[in-house]
């Protein structure tokens, strides 16, 4: 138990790797800011634009595969004629010690053909038993630009209210500046994104996808601070996808997740 | 498909004119060679593929005839594209003119630019009825005299005293070369070397020079697709278990992650090591190639006794350097004999090989007892195989080997190049070769030094939006599961490299580089434990060059190196350089120039760069401390087959009074090397 918590206080020491994403955008190097799609709702939240049916999506992901640090999520995205909203929930945590919960709602919308906007609230609760409980809200903003040729700038701002749990707690909320880009080439999705976290060294990320045929498609990608490597797939079948993706660590191992969507 | 092929013979005849202009040997060799450079010797040779590239210029590949072997041998050019070649001549017919090969998929236009001149479409050729008065007629003749000196006297070469360490013999370089060419397919070479500090006609050089090489070489004929009888080497999968010669590794060419196996081919450069000696031969039976080898030699070990007092050698010997007492001592300490076989089938894009070998010395191996050397091989004889595969499909190209050591480890590489889009290729690679893997001959692609105790995983894109621009980047992450020379402990560490280079049409192109490195290495602070840190090795590099006119070009770089390791002061290095190239279309004199300036707080900081040298010579020295490099390089022809090449080059050093250390040391600030070359063609 000690050695656990441990590696969890290492890992929560890299203030972003609380930060949940997808598994498409796991696997594409964490890069989600200039993507679109259900998974926007654990990246940049202009991003909803892209969902065009109701869509509800569930994932599960393992840390360092042999610890017992785990990730639930549970979102939905409901496209409406008035802009898509989003709801999302995720749990973090190591089992009956620590627990870090968000819950977030979306809200975003087009304007004109180009442009769209994306706002989150976030209500987050940590728990530690016989220790604490507290929780604390956030707010994240985002914009997404099309470029033409499917080319997609986009900039996510996370927390620049700079939330906090409170002074004594040893626990944050991260907040952070990350611009990226995707580009669209036949069959290929390249996406690049630079992050600044408000405390920390810039960093980036960078994420390629690619569809063999309609069904099946791989991904790879890199994100540095700290440096490392990570690939997937997905797998479209009738009204489902099926992501995986995994996180090499080079020092601490490897990180997998799946996730499932279903497209009513 | 007849119109088109009209219109292509057309255009071919109109561009090849300004096509063929000129060869990029040099700057092929310079993006082959420039990363491995740094983990070799500073005069390590690279006139192998020099030599063969030129060959390949004077006797250009058939495109009607190749089997793909000839291509492999340039070594640029990628297997995908090899069998993109051999499918297009199988549906389409014979080729009609090499600018063809612009319709087939797989290969840059700059990297096709740079094939053209080492192709061409149908030439004769066959040996049978060739008699012994042909031979002598008709057969080309080339002999090279190379003689090379540093200006300023070493320490070694001072002291008298014998019972001291110290040089044996002069401090001149020679080098001699021969080489007999009948056509395209029988070759007869010979080499002949004298490093600085090795006699000549004397001690133990009483037979002249110090090393000899020489070899028979005869391929296409009927079954026999290769035969070499005297020295040759030996490229086989991916250089696992059997790999002699020039190997490349990572580069700004990310395929060069690929081996490109050439099979059997005769061994022609000066490096005194990497090599057999013997015979072998590649006999095809039908789409099966069977290669049988033979090889009986002497290397270099330093002496040690094992604990019954048996005569046994430690390490074997890698420079060829015999110099000092204690060099010659140990020169041919060790017979070492090698004799397997290789198959290989091939069908269409899919290539299978087998192989089997035994390794056998003389005198038993016994690596110092220390822990890192816990797994190291140990013994008389070894016994490797390996099964290996390449095979293309469509954008993608598969290859692997798995070799093992008969008794202990197993080495394993896998990997893929794929072209995911017209404008998108990229190359995965992944590598684990276990701590007790043994071979005499491997040469994987590795992080060490040599392909065992290593696990990494190597990802490459390259990205060319346009015809000027190529994105290039590749990440490698890699393991040590056992302890290193310096590093005390498992460890681990990364290397990332992203270049962007921006080409305008025959004129000019820029590059920008950057690299970033980690590995671990003993801590050089004393602490009351043994550690390991982490050392971070970053490199910018802004280079490009311009074309002024037909004959002049310039080239400049601008260089940092930074260096960090934990408990000691960070290094910063910088490296200026400037080149002019003279180039005439015609005219006898041709030569080139350099003017460096460079700083660098200390040896942590190096740079690297690449030098041109006289036709042949390829440098690749280090810059270090404070100072001064120039060098100028001249050839001129005297008719059609006298060639002279001179070269001066020299370090000038500011703030130190002597340069180098030991042996090697010289008093003052300035180093200087000249060079001279004459070659004949007859």
């Amino acid at each position: 138990m000690i050695g656990r918590c441990l590696i969890l206080l290492l890992i929560s020491y890299e203030s972003l790797a609380q930060t949940y994403v997808g598994p498409n955008y796991q696997a594409m190097g964490f890069t989600g800011t200039a993507l679109q799609g259900i998974y926007s709702l654990t990246a940049n939240p202009a991003g909803l634009v892209g969902v065009e049916r109701l869509t509800a999506s569930v994932s599960y992901q393992h840390h360092f595969f042999t610890a017992d640090i785990t990730t639930q999520a549970a979102l939905l995205a409901i496209p409406t004629r008035l802009g898509a909203f989003g709801l999302a929930a995720n749990r973090y945590g190591l089992k009956e010690a620590y627990d870090a919960t968000k819950v977030s709602f979306s809200f975003a919308k087009q304007f004109g053909t180009q442009f769209s906007i994306g706002l989150s609230t976030n209500y987050h609760q940590l728990f530690i038993p016989n220790y604490l409980s507290t929780f604390s809200l956030s707010v994240d903003v985002g914009g997404q630009y099309h470029c033409g040729q499917g080319t997609i700038i986009g900039l996510h701002f996370s927390n620049p209210n700079n939330a906090r749990y409170g002074q004594d707690v040893y626990g944050t909320i991260p907040a952070f500046i990350r611009l990226g880009a995707s580009h669209p080439l036949a069959g290929v999705l390249v996406s690049v994104d630079a992050v600044y976290p408000l405390e920390g060294t810039l960093g980036g990320s960078f994420g390629v996808e690619y569809h063999i045929g309609d069904i099946v498609c791989l991904r790879g990608g890199l994100s540095t601070n700290p440096l490392q490597q990570h690939a997937g797939f997905g797998v479209d079948w009738q009204q489902f996808t099926l992501d995986a993706a995994a996180t090499f660590h080079p020092r601490l191992g490897t990180s997998p997740q799946i996730g499932l969507s279903y497209v009513f | 498909m007849c119109f088109s092929r009209y219109i292509l013979f057309v255009f071919a005849l109109l561009a090849a004119r300004g096509l063929n202009a000129q060869s990029g040997t040099d700057l092929l060799i310079e993006r082959l060679t420039e990363l491995i450079a740094e983990e070799l010797a500073e005069d390590f040779d690279f006139s192998e593929l020099a030599e063969r590239l030129e060959f390949y210029e004077r006797h250009p590949i058939d495109l009607n005839h190749t089997d793909g072997r000839e291509l492999r041998e340039l070594q640029f050019v990628p297997q995908l594209f090899i069998d993109n070649v051999l499918e297009h001549r199988e549906r389409s017919g014979k080729f009609i003119a090499t600018l063809e090969l612009q319709a087939i998929e797989g290969l840059d236009i700059d990297v096709l630019r740079m094939l053209l001149p080492y192709v061409t479409v149908d030439v004769s050729r066959s040996l049978s009825g060739v008699n012994a008065r042909r031979l002598l007629n008709e057969g080309t003749h080339d002999l090279m005299v190379r003689y090379g000196r540093t200006v300023q006297q070493r320490q070694g070469y001072r002291i008298t005293d014998t019972t001291r360490s110290r040089y044996l013999g002069s401090p001149n370089q020679l080098f001699a070369r021969y080489r007999y060419h009948f056509g395209p397919d029988l070759q007869l070479a010979l080499n002949m070397k004298k490093d600085a500090g090795e006699g000549f006609f004397s001690g133990a050089q009483r037979y002249g020079f110090d090393f000899y090489s020489g070899s028979i070489y005869v391929r296409n004929q009927g079954r026999l697709k290769d035969a070499v009888i005297g020295d040759y080497a030996l490229q086989f999968g991916q250089g696992l278990a059997m790999w002699n010669g020039l190997g490349f590794g990572k580069g700004a060419m990310v395929q060069g992650m690929i081996k490109q196996a050439t099979g059997l081919r005769p061994y022609t450069s000066s490096n005194e090591v990497l090599f057999l000696r013997g015979g072998a031969a590649t006999v095809a039976f039908g789409r099966l190639l069977i290669t049988p080898f033979f090889s009986q030699r002497s290397l270099d070990g330093s002496r040690t006794y094992t604990a019954d007092g048996e005569p046994a050698v430690s390490a074997i010997g890698q420079t060829g350097l015999h110099r000092t007492p204690t060099e010659v001592a140990n020169r041919g300490a060790v017979s070492q004999r090698v004799y397997g076989m290789n198959m290989q089938y091939e069908y269409r894009r899919f290539r299978l090989g087998a192989m089997a070998y035994r390794t056998h010395v003389d005198k038993p191996i016994q690596p110092q007892d220390v822990l890192r050397n816990q797994y190291a091989f140990r013994g008389r004889s070894l016994s490797n195989t390996s099964v290996y595969y390449n095979y293309s499909w469509r954008g993608v190209y598969l290859f692997g080997e798995a070799a093992h050591s008969l008794g202990s480890g197993f080495a394993f590489v896998n990997g893929l190049i794929a072209s995911l889009h017209p404008h998108l290729s990229l190359a995965l690679h992944y590598r684990n070769y276990q701590r007790d893997y043994h071979s005499f001959f491997n040469q994987g692609v590795a992080e060490g030094s040599s392909a065992t105790n290593e696990q990494g995983f190597y990802s490459g894109l390259v990205y060319h939006p346009s015809r000027a621009v190529e994105w290039v980047l590749y990440a490698d992450f890699f393991r040590f599961p056992w302890l290193r020379y310096r590093v005390d402990a498992p460890s681990q560490g990364v290397d990332v490299l992203s270049q962007l280079t921006y080409t305008w049409y025959k004129k000019a192109n820029i590059a920008v580089r950057y690299r970033y490195r980690q590995r671990a290495e003993n801590a050089s602070l004393e602490l009351p434990h043994n550690a390991i840190v982490d050392v971070l090795r970053q490199q910018v590099r802004i280079g490009g060059q311009y074309k002024l006119n037909d004959s002049w070009t310039t080239r400049a770089r601008v260089e940092l190196a930074h260096y960090a390791k934990e408990g000691e002061a960070s290094e910063l290095g910088w490296m200026v350089y400037h080149d002019l190239i003279f180039k005439p279309m015609s005219g006898r004199l041709s030569g080139n120039a350099r003017i460096a300036l460079f700083g660098t707080p200390g040896y942590n900081s190096r740079i690297y760069a690449f030098e041109n040298d006289v036709l042949y010579a390829y440098s690749f020295p280090l810059y270090h401390n404070n100072g001064l490099r120039t060098y100028v390089n001249l050839r001129y022809r005297f008719g059609r087959k006298t060639d002279v090449w001179l070269r001066y080059a020299t370090f000038i050093y500011r703030g130190i009074e002597e340069i180098g250390s030991g042996l090697d040391l010289i008093e003052g600030n300035q180093r200087s090397d000249v060079r001279i070359q004459v070659r004949w063609q007859f």
